[in-house]
């Protein structure tokens, strides 16, 4: 199973890791969105603004780069015979998974050069909560988009239907404002979700926020195996087509 | 309206506009825009600005992402599905059916605006402007919207990747329009170049209520994009017939 899931983490960032929309996707949009964080306030980067931006590009970054690997599986016809294989699918979706978030980590150098060349960087700035919220972040973000991965294998593909992720899960991973920011009945839903805690801590927040989001995460992660392991065996016992 | 125009311009949006599922439709032009609308005005609302001019801005955007994205994809899935080498060696006007296109998409960009309008106002418990105040603007921006659209369509026809252009064009709108970031926010030789955009006259207008300077201002803006782009679909089927 290991050599699979490593092969298929290569196979994701040797076809991936320079695609223009991958990029526009990881670059682009978080720059767009400094822009309009930085004409709110002025001051220079601290570690949670660039642990946020980063996020958005993450959180892009995996959304497109997943839906276009297993959509792309689908329509090469790949899956069947991974299915046959001993391991089943879940080597392939994970090797994708880590493929995808080890993709996603440019975003967060990319965007701090970017955030420091326009903006300054605060003279505080708290390395290691830039590097570990980060690393955090993009594992909270691909566990959570990651629970795609079963709607993306078990149905046909819905053109656009991904889109509407990137605005909800902005607004709740509280990447750029703190929950409280946020409508009042979206303020409980925030912290369903990992990356928000991962903020807090980037914030300033204790250990024990760190440890809740790496927590969600595992559990995310161990619905999403299972869910794997659902649609190989309606695949095999009902016959489901797993091709585009 | 001709007949022939409207049957044209549903069969190009059933035929062209991939979104036109209800799960695409439903994630692309309501949830998306009311996302990230509700984003922009909780970072308002946190740096202590007023959120209403966010709260119009963003939703004016959610309508210009609809021409913008249903434009693009109109031409770029002839693309995507073989087509375009045909249609480009047809004798049919392509700038005269570009427009036709737009029609759909100009109906669902007035109905994701205003949804996402109502929806992020009851969110956030304000109204800044009435509803009817806004829908006119909403329809004021999606004339320059439109014109910007036929630039983006232009560009759809020698780009391979059919994402590219509406996303390039739609972050650069979103940042240069003035619907997020107010223009004398922006860096100095950009802060210029911000009125040559799409809704950059009717956000002015909001700031300093000048009718004729917004709906003249978003005109000319319309025109100008609309010229552009007529100029690089000209180029495009030029360079395919070569």
């Amino acid at each position: 199973m290991f050599p699979t899931a490593c092969r298929a983490a290569i196979d994701q960032i040797r076809t991936q890791a320079v695609s223009p929309m991958s990029l526009l996707a990881a670059l682009a949009m978080p720059a767009v969105f400094a822009f309009i964080l930085y004409s709110h306030t002025a001051t220079h980067t601290d570690a949670a603004t660039a642990v946020g931006i980063a996020g958005i590009g993450m959180l892009n970054a995996v959304i497109v780069d997943l839906l276009v690997s297993l959509s792309g599986e689908k329509r090469w016809k790949t899956l069947y015979p991974a299915l046959s294989s001993p391991g089943g699918l879940i080597p392939l979706v994970v090797g994708r998974l880590v493929g995808v978030a080890v993709q996603s980590l440019i975003s967060l150098p990319g965007t701090l050069l970017m955030l420091t060349l326009i903006w300054g960087m605060s003279p505080n700035f708290d390395w290691s909560r830039w590097f570990l919220g980060g690393l955090c972040l993009a594992v909270a973000t691909t566990a959570l988009v990651g629970l795609l991965s079963y709607s993306l294998l078990r149905f046909p593909s819905s053109p656009g239907m991904t889109n509407g992720l990137t605005g909800v899960l902005i607004a709740l991973s509280t990447l750029l404002v703190p929950s409280t920011a946020l409508p009042p009945f979206m303020q409980p839903i925030a912290w369903l979700v990992p990356q928000s805690h991962v903020m807090a801590w980037v914030h300033g927040g204790a250990v024990a926020e760190l440890a809740t989001a790496l927590s969600q995460s595992t559990l995310i992660y161990l619905v999403i195996l299972l869910s794997v392991r659902r649609v190989e065996h309606a695949a095999r016992a009902r016959a489901i087509p797993l091709e585009a | 309206m001709d007949n022939h125009v409207v049957r044209g311009a549903l069969l190009s949006y059933r035929a062209l506009f991939t979104w036109s599922n209800p799960l695409g439709y439903l994630s692309s032009r309501i949830v998306r825009p009311i996302g990230l609308t509700v984003t922009f005005g909780a970072l308002s609302s946190h740096y202590g600005a007023v959120v209403g001019p966010t709260l119009i801005g963003a939703s004016l955007l959610a309508g210009a992402h609809a021409v913008i994205y249903g434009m693009a994809l109109s031409v770029g899935n002839e693309r995507s599905y073989g087509t375009l080498d045909i249609w480009l060696a047809s004798p049919q006007n392509k700038l005269g059916a570009v427009c036709q296109r737009a029609l759909p998409h100009l109906v669902d960009a007035f109905i994701s605006g205003m949804i996402t309008y109502l929806a992020c106002c009851a969110l956030f418990g304000v109204l800044p402007l009435p509803a009817q105040t806004f829908a006119w603007l909403l329809v004021l921006s999606l004339i320059s919207s439109f014109g910007y659209g036929t630039m983006v369509s232009g560009l759809s026809m020698t780009i391979k990747d059919v994402f590219v252009p509406p996303n390039l064009t739609y972050l650069t709108l979103m940042v240069l329009s003035g619907a997020l970031v107010q223009a004398d926010m922006l860096p100095g030789p950009v802060r210029s170049v911000s009125a040559v955009f799409p809704l950059s006259h009717v956000m002015q207008g909001i700031e300093e209520p000048d009718v004729l300077g917004a709906v003249g201002g978003e005109a000319a803006v319309g025109l100008l994009w609309f010229t552009v782009g007529a100029l690089v679909i000209h180029r495009a089927v030029l360079h395919a017939r070569r």
